[in-house]
């Protein structure tokens, strides 16, 4: 179901209503949330594109019985995986081990076959064709089940610290079903984990009136960015410039790739500020997902103000896993593999192994940049530095001039424009370091709107439906063309809404946060009442016959 | 939990905690504001007046649609699905050919001399000519395209200096040279490659690309763009733009070496002369720089040829100043036989535009150029306009007549506009105006004689738009009017294909068809007349059809009055083609029906 449609409001009012009705009774309104978080799963509105079938709810119900299995399997073999017997305990850390591996095969296997299956068959079949060999890629013909990369991650992070001894399964299956499929969360995050969640679902819900109040001014926040900012520019400007590039100009592109950053993030905080809400106003706290990524001052910091709950996540169990198993040297080659991951779990494409790979290598590149300020020891000569300043700038600058005509398909002249801003900027990123003392504010802004703008360039390959779009875009942006915008390729309102969206971005967040929420609660019933009815008509209208799926349904 | 978040310590599951149910002072200014929220709803559903509010009206989808709805919905039209499936497979073909190759040289060997009288060597069935065909050429007397077919089967056969040329124009749907590009590509990889044709001097606008040139200009020029009426003697020239400049103007061209067949032989520079002309210079290949005054006692148009060897060559254009030069383009031609296919658009262009081309300027324009078929794409500008269809239609005849008045030896086909789509709550229909609009340009061609492609029923006619925009890759982009560039190959295949149908036809007679495909709406204006339609018996197999249209070649070849006149062999026909009754297909009958009944609405989208 969608959070900006009539169902949805036909959905939550009485959901609510009956929660807060039930919440003195601990089974009725766990069984109440969970029948309603199934409904919530299965009764979607008519959506563009059409979303899956009803059926597949199944697919969250067999997650759902794996791990609260494998989860209660393993728990009863930790006495004897720690026993002095070695034998007893050799058994039981294997069993324990296979009770993990069928959850992981389980349910990433799930996620590999309805997400990456055809991709990898593709993939597999484009690499047989670059060394000369000619395979048909077989096609599944699947669809990606709503919410599956979500709830997934979700119920492994049960098993996974049941199975490191960090968690006490959860003895009631229906509160851990209801665990899995909170509704507020369950197709678009953020990612709770059972750490977070479960003894809160155990404890109960905790009501307050800053709880309520702050909820909705959460869901009215969350409505406003995903329909004004979100689908508004979406469907009044960068889907027509993302669909075919090769009809506007350089400046018009960049727009289009400035209202996609804005979009996407309107989209997806929109809409984890309205599950937050709706949390709060059931009596929960779900975790933050988002704190103005677009501030940060380098990609690492991105990542921890962006999709806050995913990249914790793989931080927490694969990137912290790998540096335990094989130390500190291994600490690029875990930051790489992780981000990644986190780039590719967005989606499968080649578009997005160049959007991962972007990422990781940023990172890496942010890594390395800070170890070297850190590094002590005897400083290498002038001479030798100068040296070593030059080959890696020429190298970096014939790597990308490369990617720039083999991978991205640019003409010669482009490819060197494109190494060239490619490399002014990593080279102004290390000439500039960020200090904590005194960096002052025109470094920092420096080094925001490098950050900024290299999140900006890796979206060609988040948006574009394929890579021959991207680079068709790519080789538009480049030209440099001198066009300019041309007379209506956006209504004022999409140019205030894609201005001020931008601006308000860079605000400092206590203006929202504190003040806007102060004022919010100050105001009467009856005036939010009007004020609901007001912002309901208003996005029924800014919507009108264009209701669009959250992006990361897709995800 | 420590800094990074992670676990410290076992989180242990306490035991459950009392739980007071909220009070109404517990829920703050929130508890007034949801009952404001319901009684509201429950007014708009109660006062007439308030139906504007309503969030949800009958007709709209059922609330909670997947449970409740979709699983008793019926299933689309087996007839519609049949059709939809076809051009999906043609979807499916083409994109999985993408990048699309640039057309393979024609061997020389190939190249033959035909003396005064000979007849043209029988047809052969080439790979693809058999394609199944979702929409077919509407042909309304069978012999509107008859002369075009000649020429096709000249350059088919590899006749010494057999070029076909067409000149395609039309609005932005043929923007970036999209769908002429898919076009030129698969005529020339079919019928050989006589190079890319026409390109403007500089840009009129920056959706004006094409991908086969590798070309460049200075922003010295100054230019004048049919659409906006700038010139008071109506000479744009053919791609409707005109650039002057007093000097320092600069523009280069050169067939794009991986994208096209990356050869030349020849160039021609167009421009007019007149008095106080300018010079301007050309270079080849970076040599020498020849001058050509422009200088003229009156104004008129010249051009400016360039004979070089075939292969790789780039031509500079300069304005060099002694007054204002005033230049149209340059064509790149190769002296090889094949087909030169000239995407003339004209972004943001109403159909009328056209007429603002002088009439004699434009037959200047045509007799040089020499095309042996005129194709028109519009209407999609004109959907916004408020017209009636009957003037609508008036108007697009008076283009026609205005173009081919300018050159009586040419066929005319129509292209109709692609679907325009709008949004209805979730579903994308078409807008109303599109159907009208086809009708209208469908009895416009038929009144004029030109051929007709339904563009909109090949794409899947209503709601067509909203299944290329769902379907991945998209083929219609985000404002469900322009196609993608993926988009333009699949139009630019179903067209082709149409073409190749319609042209093994007139070649065989209709003996054999070139297609097992269905005429799914039987729009072809010739089905009916020879009973030759696939459905009727047309052999389905390939090889069959290909040893079908084998025969009927040699029918053709031995047949009576194959070369009865010494003319080419195109012309020996067999009668039922030759004497094939005014055709009245279920589409052209069916948009005459529509045209007068519909005629009298506005264009209003």
């Amino acid at each position: 179901m969608l959070f900006p449609t009539f169902d949805f409001l036909l959905f939550v009012i009485p959901v609510l209503l009956g929660f807060w009705a039930l919440a003195n009774r601990p089974l009725l309104r766990v069984v109440f949330l969970l029948g309603a978080s199934y409904f919530f799963y299965m009764a979607g509105p008519q959506t563009d594109p059409v979303g899956a079938p009803w059926y597949f709810v199944g697919l969250l119900v067999f997650s759902t019985v794996l791990d609260y299995v494998a989860g209660h399997a393993i728990h009863r073999l930790e006495p004897a995986a720690g026993s002095e017997d070695a034998s007893v305990a050799a058994s039981a850390k294997r069993r324990r081990n296979f009770w993990l591996g069928l959850s992981l095969t389980g349910n990433l296997g799930l996620l590999g076959y309805f997400k990456y299956a055809n991709f990898f068959m593709a993939a597999f079949a484009d690499m047989a064709g670059a060394v000369g060999i000619s395979i048909e890629a077989y096609h599944l013909d699947v669809i990606l089940p709503l919410g599956i990369s979500f709830y997934t991650f979700q119920s492994l992070s049960y098993t996974l610290d049941v199975w490191r001894g960090r968690l006490t399964p959860e003895p009631s299956f229906l509160r851990f079903a209801l665990f899995v499929s909170f509704f507020p969360q369950l197709v678009a995050g953020p990612i709770v984990r059972a750490s977070q969640f479960l003894p809160q679902l155990q404890a109960g819900p905790r009501f307050s009136r800053e709880g309520m109040e702050t909820g909705a001014f959460r869901i009215c926040r969350g409505l406003i960015k995903k329909v004004i900012l979100g689908d508004f520019i979406a469907v009044h400007l960068t889907d027509r410039i993302f669909d075919n590039p090769g009809m506007f100009t350089s400046a018009e592109l960049l727009v289009a790739l400035y209202g996609y950053t804005l979009q996407i993030y309107a989209d997806f905080s929109g809409y984890s500020d309205i599950a937050i809400g709706l949390g709060l106003m059931l009596g929960f706290v779900l975790p933050e997902n988002f704190d103005r990524p677009y501030q940060s001052r380098d990609i690492a910091e991105y990542w921890r103000r962006w999709h806050m709950t995913l990249s914790s996540w793989l931080r927490d169990y694969l990137f912290f896993q790998l540096l335990a198993r094989f130390g500190a040297r291994a600490g690029y080659v875990a930051v790489w593999l992780t981000m990644f991951l986190v780039g590719m779990w967005h989606g499968a494409s080649w578009n997005f192994v160049i959007y991962a790979n972007i990422h990781a290598g940023a990172v890496v590149f942010n890594r390395w940049n800070r170890m070297r300020r850190n590094t002590r020891g005897q400083a290498p000569a002038k001479v030798v530095k100068a040296l070593r300043w030059a080959l890696g700038s020429a190298v970096g600058f014939g790597v990308s001039y490369a990617l720039g005509l083999y991978l991205f398909k640019l003409p010669s002249e482009l490819a060197l424009l494109l190494a060239g801003f490619v490399m002014g900027a990593f080279l102004l990123v290390t000439a500039l370091p960020l200090s904590k003392i005194r960096d002052g504010r025109m470094r920092t802004a420096v080094h925001v709107a490098i950050t900024f703008h290299l999140l900006v360039f890796s979206r060609i390959f988040f948006r574009a439906p394929d890579l021959e779009t991207a680079r068709s875009f790519i080789t538009g942006l480049l030209r440099l063309d001198g066009y300019g915008l041309r007379p209506g390729l956006a209504s004022e309102w999409v140019w205030i809404a894609l201005i001020g969206g931008l601006a308000f971005h860079f605000t400092p967040k206590e203006w929202v946060n504190v003040r806007a929420l102060a004022a919010f609660r100050r105001i009467p019933g009856l005036a939010l009442g009007v004020g609901f009815l007001g912002l309901a008509y208003a996005l029924m209208k800014v919507l009108e016959g264009a209701p669009r799926a959250f992006i990361y349904f897709q995800f | 939990m420590d800094v990074d978040g992670r676990l410290k310590e076992r989180v242990e599951l306490e035991p459950e905690l009392p739980v007071l149910r909220p009070s109404w002072s517990t829920l703050g200014s929130v508890g007034p504001a949801m009952i404001i929220t319901v009684a509201g709803l429950i007014l708009a559903y109660s006062v007439p007046a308030l139906e504007l509010a309503r969030p949800w009206k009958p007709g709209d989808p059922v609330p909670f649609w997947n449970l409740l709805g979709r699983p008793f919905e019926e299933p689309p039209p087996v007839e519609d699905a049949e059709n939809i499936d076809a051009i999906e497979a043609v979807a499916q073909e083409v994109l999985a050919a993408e990048p699309p190759k640039p057309p393979v040289d024609r061997p020389p060997q190939e190249v033959i001399e035909l003396d005064e009288g000979e007849k043209l060597p029988p047809y052969v069935a080439r790979a693809g000519d058999d394609a199944e065909v979702v929409q077919r050429i509407e042909l309304f007397e069978g012999d509107e395209l008859d002369r075009f077919f000649t020429a096709l089967a000249h350059s088919d056969a590899g006749v010494a200096d057999a070029i076909t040329r067409v000149v395609h124009w039309g609005d932005s749907a043929i923007g970036v040279d999209g769908i002429p590009g898919a076009i030129r590509q698969r005529m020339q990889a079919r019928f050989g490659d006589s190079g890319h044709g026409f390109h403007l001097m500089a840009q009129p606008n920056s959706s004006y690309r094409h991908r086969e040139v590798e070309f460049s200009h200075n922003d010295n020029w100054r230019k004048c763009f049919i659409i906006f009426k700038c010139s008071d003697d109506g000479r744009y020239g053919l791609g409707g733009t005109t650039f002057r400049s007093r000097g320092g103007a600069e523009s280069s061209f050169r067939p794009h070496q991986e994208r096209s067949g990356g050869k030349v032989s020849r160039f021609d520079v167009w421009y007019a002369a007149q008095p106080k002309g300018g010079v301007f210079t050309v270079r080849v290949d970076g040599g020498e720089r020849e001058r050509i005054s422009t200088e003229a006692d009156e104004l008129e148009d010249r051009w400016h040829t360039i004979e070089l060897e075939d292969g790789d060559h780039k031509l500079e254009v300069r304005a060099a100043g002694e007054g204002t030069v005033r230049l149209y383009g340059v064509t790149m031609e190769r002296s090889q036989p094949g087909v030169v296919w000239d995407g003339l658009a004209q972004i943001g262009a109403f159909t009328n535009r056209m007429l603002e081309l002088d009439a004699e300027h434009l037959k200047a324009q045509l007799g040089h150029r020499q095309p042996d078929l005129a194709v028109f794409m519009f209407g999609g500008n004109d959907m916004q306009r408020k017209i009636k269809m009957a003037t609508y239609e008036a108007e697009y005849r008076e283009v026609i007549r205005h173009v081919v008045d300018a050159r009586p030896e040419m066929d005319c086909l129509v292209m109709a506009p692609l679907d325009h789509g709008e949004r209805a709550g979730a579903r994308v229909i078409s807008q109303p105006v599109v159907a009208r609009m086809v009708a209208a340009q469908r009895a416009a061609a038929k009144a004029e004689g030109c051929a007709f492609f339904d563009t909109w029923s090949a794409m899947g006619g209503e709601g067509s738009a909203g299944r290329w925009f769902h379907r991945k890759p998209r083929l219609i982009s985000g404002d469900l009017s322009h196609a993608t560039s993926k988009g333009h190959q699949v139009i630019g295949e179903l067209f082709y294909r149409a073409l190749v149908h319609a042209y093994v036809r007139y070649r065989t007679g209709g003996a054999a068809e070139a297609s097992s495909g269905s005429d799914t709406d039987g729009t072809d204006g010739t089905d009916g007349t020879d009973g030759t339609d696939g459905a009727d018996g047309a052999p389905s197999d390939p090889e069959a059809v290909e040893g079908a249209v084998d025969d009927a070649a040699a029918q053709v070849d031995d047949g009576p009055g194959s070369g009865a006149d010494g003319s080419a062999g195109v012309e020996a026909r067999p009668a039922t083609q030759l004497e094939r009754a005014p055709a009245l297909g279920a589409g052209p009958a069916a948009a005459d029906e529509n045209h007068s009944d519909e005629g009298g609405g506005d264009a209003t989208p």
